[in-house]
């Protein structure tokens, strides 16, 4: 089940120095949204400290009814975050069965919902998690936040470094997953095009701030917002991707 | 063609469960069928060292508790000796004050070493690498002091002693060839043994070795990181302090020596000896060290340590894994 997401006024960052300002969000049950700027902005910085690895110096964090601000990070995930990180994280003396067991909580995702999703994985199920390709530690990472059943999905440049076959791969799940669970979901992205058209709302980032919200539909057609937000080009060259995949 | 009886189909089907009850039983149980194999074949053909034994036993016993939390839980510590020196003066002075009876001694024990593990563990596991280490060395070191400064207590330099231990469940005495000892620490050691591996191949085993890979990771996944450290922690102190309790008891006395750091870093070495993270290591390594020290001592009584030292130099460069490892992948190229 999923549940909506508010960010009120934060401020936050490393220690005394502040990354983000009275940054604010919203993102209703069920929908997702794209994170998106220059490197440096404070995308990750959001994630991390919506999940409580970082100081917060002000501001409200809410997961539905709940607040979150003053939890441990192990608390706020029990609460119902789930994080895919940048860097996948596979617990590398684990097997890729024991990865999925370790995160395991009560719900409709289990371990055999995910050898679904991911039929490749289920024939590395037992192989140690150091011992899988990055495309494949990408599929487990997704599907280790999955097996916790959580309510909002954050994830960290989930396409990073993966060859284009993999990317659809992985945004063929998240498609699934969503039509399966209506996942409240948060996408972290610099690959902008990719971020645009797989979620439904973007949020543009600059210098710890928001600078732009709306439809990412609509963010896709301003050539002008896209040049000197994030750094794009008139054309948008450096963003063809060429496949093409329907809202997350 | 005729068909088989009925009855016969029945014997030959209850044989098959009965058959594979037995296969599934020893495999799940295999390395405490095999610690018991060689305590028993130790035992028809080593008496004359059945003291040694004991020792290298309850030794086996201390090394895994070491590594229920080094090996699996990625906690790193040069004090484990707090927790054997606290659970011998506890069992030594239940011994002297209190009662008797050798079962009710070893919990003794075990609480008391699992007591001064959470209180210590609570503070100290908020921390991590160089200070976690330092501040168990610290622990171990308050401890001894205060056992050494202590003498209505616990005798100070001269050792707790004095105190007789009756029959194990009324039946079996201690006696002088150590026919008793030996098989009451390798009791206690299979038993252990089997905890241990219970705790590991447990969620929360599972949880403990996630945390070892990457606590904050795990702790995305909702793993409560410290209360679980903390709990791992306890257990192995428990356990720790039951060898203690142990060594009290079968060899009548308890000394401050029992709370240094040169038997917290023997354990060190005994692991790493024997192969960190896979139990059966812990056993091998202590067994191995026990002996060898012995043997060494005995050729020359002065530098016996640098035989010690040698050993240690060759484990960690042809054999990483310790010895454990090694005869893991001899077994596997032998199919």
């Amino acid at each position: 089940m999923s549940k909506p997401l508010s960010v009120e006024a934060l401020t936050s960052g490393y220690g005394d120095v502040p990354i983000l300002t009275g940054l604010s969000m919203r993102i209703e049950a069920g929908s997702s949204m794209a994170v998106l700027g220059r490197n440096g902005v404070g995308k990750t910085t959001l994630l991390l400290s919506i999940l409580g690895l970082i100081t917060q110096h002000s501001g409200s964090i809410t997961l539905g009814d709940l607040r979150l601000e003053r939890m441990l990070p192990f608390r706020r995930a029990r609460s119902g975050l789930a994080l895919v990180p940048q860097e996948r994280e596979i617990f590398p003396s684990l097997t890729v069965d024991e990865n999925l067991a370790v995160a395991q909580r009560h719900g409709q995702w289990s371990a055999t919902d995910i050898y679904e999703l991911f039929p490749p994985l289920a024939r590395r199920r037992r192989n140690l998690g150091d011992r899988l390709s990055g495309g494949e530690q990408q599929m487990l990472a997704l599907g280790r936040a999955l097996v916790t059943n959580p309510h909002v999905l954050l994830l960290d440049e989930p396409f990073e470094g993966l060859a284009p076959v993999i990317v659809d791969v992985i945004v063929e799940a998240l498609q699934a997953v969503r039509k399966r669970s209506g996942l409240t979901s948060v996408l972290v992205e610099h690959r902008t095009d990719l971020a645009l058209e797989i979620t439904e709302r973007a949020m543009i980032l600059d210098h710890g701030a928001a600078v732009w919200e709306g439809a990412s539909q609509a963010l896709a057609l301003r050539t002008d917002l896209l040049a000197s937000l994030i750094g794009l080009d008139a054309t948008g060259a450096e963003t063809k991707q060429g496949t093409k995949h329907a809202a997350v | 063609m005729n068909s088989p009886e009925p009855s016969a189909t029945l014997d030959v089907a209850a044989s098959a469960v009965a058959n594979s009850l037995i296969t599934r039983t020893v495999s799940a149980w295999r390395v405490e069928f095999a610690v018991l194999a060689a305590v028993m074949i130790f035992y028809a053909f080593g008496q004359d060292y059945l003291a040694l034994a004991s020792t290298a036993l309850v030794t086996a016993i201390f090394v895994l508790s070491l590594d229920l939390i080094v090996g699996y839980a990625g906690i790193e510590t040069l004090g484990q000796a707090a927790f054997f020196g606290i659970g011998a003066y506890a069992a030594g002075l239940y011994a002297l004050h209190v009662g008797t009876d050798p079962i009710i001694g070893l919990a003794v024990g075990a609480i008391a070493g699992a007591l001064v593990g959470y209180l210590s563990g609570e503070v100290i596991l908020r921390t991590g690498g160089l200070s976690l280490l330092m501040l168990t060395l610290a622990v171990a070191s308050v401890i001894q002091e205060i056992a050494n400064t202590a003498t209505s207590i616990t005798g100070g330099a001269d050792g707790l002693s004095g105190y007789s231990i009756a029959p194990i469940f009324g039946l079996f005495q201690f006696d002088l060839a150590g026919k008793t000892a030996y098989f009451y620490s390798a009791t206690v050691l299979i038993v252990g043994l089997a905890i241990c591996r219970f705790i590991v191949e447990s969620p929360f085993g599972l949880s403990l070795r996630g945390i070892k890979g990457n606590v904050t990771r795990a702790a995305l996944l909702g793993i409560g990181t410290h209360r679980c450290l903390v709990a791992v922690y306890v257990i192995s102190a428990a356990l720790a302090g039951l060898a203690g309790a142990l060594s009290a008891q079968i060899s009548g006395v308890v000394g401050t020596d029992s709370l240094s750091f040169v038997v917290s870093g023997n354990a060190m070495v005994m692991l790493i000896l024997g192969g960190v993270g896979r139990l059966y290591g812990a056993v091998i390594g202590a067994i191995v060290f026990v002996v060898i020290s012995d043997q060494a001592a005995s050729v020359d009584p002065k530098n016996w340590l640098l035989f010690v030292g040698v050993l240690l130099i060759l484990a960690v460069r042809f054999a990483p894994t310790g010895l454990a490892g090694v005869l893991t992948a001899l077994g596997r190229r032998m199919g």
